[in-house]
């Protein structure tokens, strides 16, 4: 029997490799992993090939989370899991802290500044790293984002919304 | 409504509440208090939003308009949380769509501010601020609610709702310093829509039970947060919020306006004349 590159990952690789192709349709260079939507993938001990997906939603109306599950079904029937059990979890609550360096670094490579760790507002233009920047609407093209402008080069850039996490009320269990 | 002492340490049981009553008897739904104080939030939230969404398109600024339809996304989405759950947990309920659906008027327990008209800018940002304020201060205590469906929820909504309160007090700042001609506007609108807030801290049988047992916070400490920072933003500008003894309440009984009726028309013409309708 030949064995494949693939036989060698773990079941956890494999879907991480999986995860990785389930893009946000409204940042196509984000992965759900980069946003750090996935709370828990597993196998069910069922035997039964059923994926388990705990899945939280990041800005609680956002219309791309319908179409992001949508897509997790068909990118993990693809690869050959025709069973998935995708569940909606709120709790520990998604933060802009969740999100990856690498994502971060996607969305900096893309013109858009990525939230701060543990801060409010953008930094520093992406384009041109001034520091000497405007907000220009709160409120921007999608849910995630506002919008600035950089006055040292004069582009406009979408900024992500951060949600930092020490700015969330702490619950008795956290 | 005050209890009697000797009943406040006695959870109501559904048929005890007026309005688990006629829920009960008209719709034949045994609701606990938990679904009938969500149901509170969520139609308020998804009523709001309705509003918000006859901006879409309207609003004079491209900024102003990106963020009323932002935020009347948001609101939708906030409602979205609790039918979700409520559509998990009552029975007879099969999907959000049932609960939105399926009610006429008299069983939508929205605040009656939310239902208010866009009459000009400074009406939509009057009321935004005005339940802003209320909505995160709420939401800040639910955060630690013991129910923890509840608590969720809140945790999920509270930056988003401080996010939201940030947008509206900025704009009544510009507004009550800005022209005469928005001062003018602004006045008109407070004085027409305070009457609206006292219903917000109107604790009925409901919010006294939940309170009592720590699944949601007393309205009278959200009512002193409140007042710490509207009364003296209309201060600045001479209004004295205290001097408005008017209250209309109803809302969060089922008792509406016209406007709600004229809402859902909109919003259930489809699911009316051709029920169970799919895409």
């Amino acid at each position: 029997m030949a064995t494949s590159p693939d036989a060698q990952l773990t079941i956890e690789e494999k879907f991480l490799t999986i995860l990785s192709k389930v893009k946000d349709p409204e940042l196509p260079f984000l992965s759900v992993l980069d946003l750090g939507m996935i709370r828990e993938c597993s196998m069910a001990a069922d035997g039964q090939k059923l994926v388990q997906i705990k899945i939280t939603p990041t800005y609680s109306g956002c219309p791309a989370f319908v179409s992001i599950q949508e897509s997790l079904k068909k990118t993990f029937y693809c690869e050959g899991y025709f069973k998935l059990d995708i569940k909606q979890v709120l709790s520990p609550v998604w933060s802009s802290d969740d999100i990856t360096e690498t994502g971060r670094q996607k969305m900096k490579a893309h013109g858009i500044a990525a939230p701060q760790q543990g801060a409010t507002g953008a930094r520093a233009c992406p384009y041109c790293e001034a520091t000497k920047i405007k907000v220009l609407s709160e409120f921007g093209s999608t849910l995630c984002k506002s919008l600035y402008l950089c006055q040292a080069c004069g582009m406009a850039f979408d900024h992500f919304k951060c949600f930092p996490r020490k700015f969330f009320v702490k619950t008795a269990q956290a | 409504m005050v209890l009697d002492k000797r009943k406040m340490n006695v959870r109501p049981k559904p048929q005890d509440t007026q309005l688990a009553k006629s829920f009960q008897h008209r719709l034949g739904l045994a609701l606990p208090i938990e679904a009938l104080y969500m149901l509170r939030l969520a139609d308020s939230n998804l009523i709001l939003s309705h509003r918000l969404q006859e901006l879409c398109g309207k609003t004079a600024p491209l900024e102003e308009d990106l963020a009323l339809s932002n935020l009347a996304i948001n609101f939708l989405g906030h409602a979205r949380l609790f039918y979700q759950h409520l559509s998990e947990s009552i029975e007879q309920w099969k999907s959000e769509d049932d609960i939105v659906m399926k009610r006429s008027e008299r069983f939508f327990l929205s605040l009656l501010l939310c239902e208010q008209p866009n009459v000009d800018f400074a009406y939509t940002m009057v009321r935004q601020f005005f339940y802003d304020l209320f909505y995160l201060e709420l939401m800040k205590g639910l955060c630690t609610s013991k129910h923890l469906p509840m608590q969720n929820i809140a945790q999920k909504i509270f930056p988003e709702a401080s996010y939201h309160l940030q947008h509206s007090q900025h704009w009544m700042n510009v507004l009550l310093h800005g022209s005469k001609e928005s001062l003018a506007r602004t006045k008109k609108a407070i004085q027409v829509l305070v009457p609206y807030t006292a219903e917000f801290f109107l604790s009925d049988e409901i919010d006294l039970a939940l309170a009592e047992e720590k699944i949601a916070p007393p309205l009278v400490e959200i009512q002193k947060k409140w007042e710490q920072i509207a009364l003296p933003l209309c201060m600045s500008v001479g209004i004295d919020l205290k001097q408005y003894k008017h209250t209309i309440i109803g809302g969060k009984q089922g008792k509406h306006q016209e406007y709600l009726g004229h809402i859902l028309a909109e919003l259930q013409y489809m699911q009316k004349s051709y029920p169970g309708l799919s895409w």
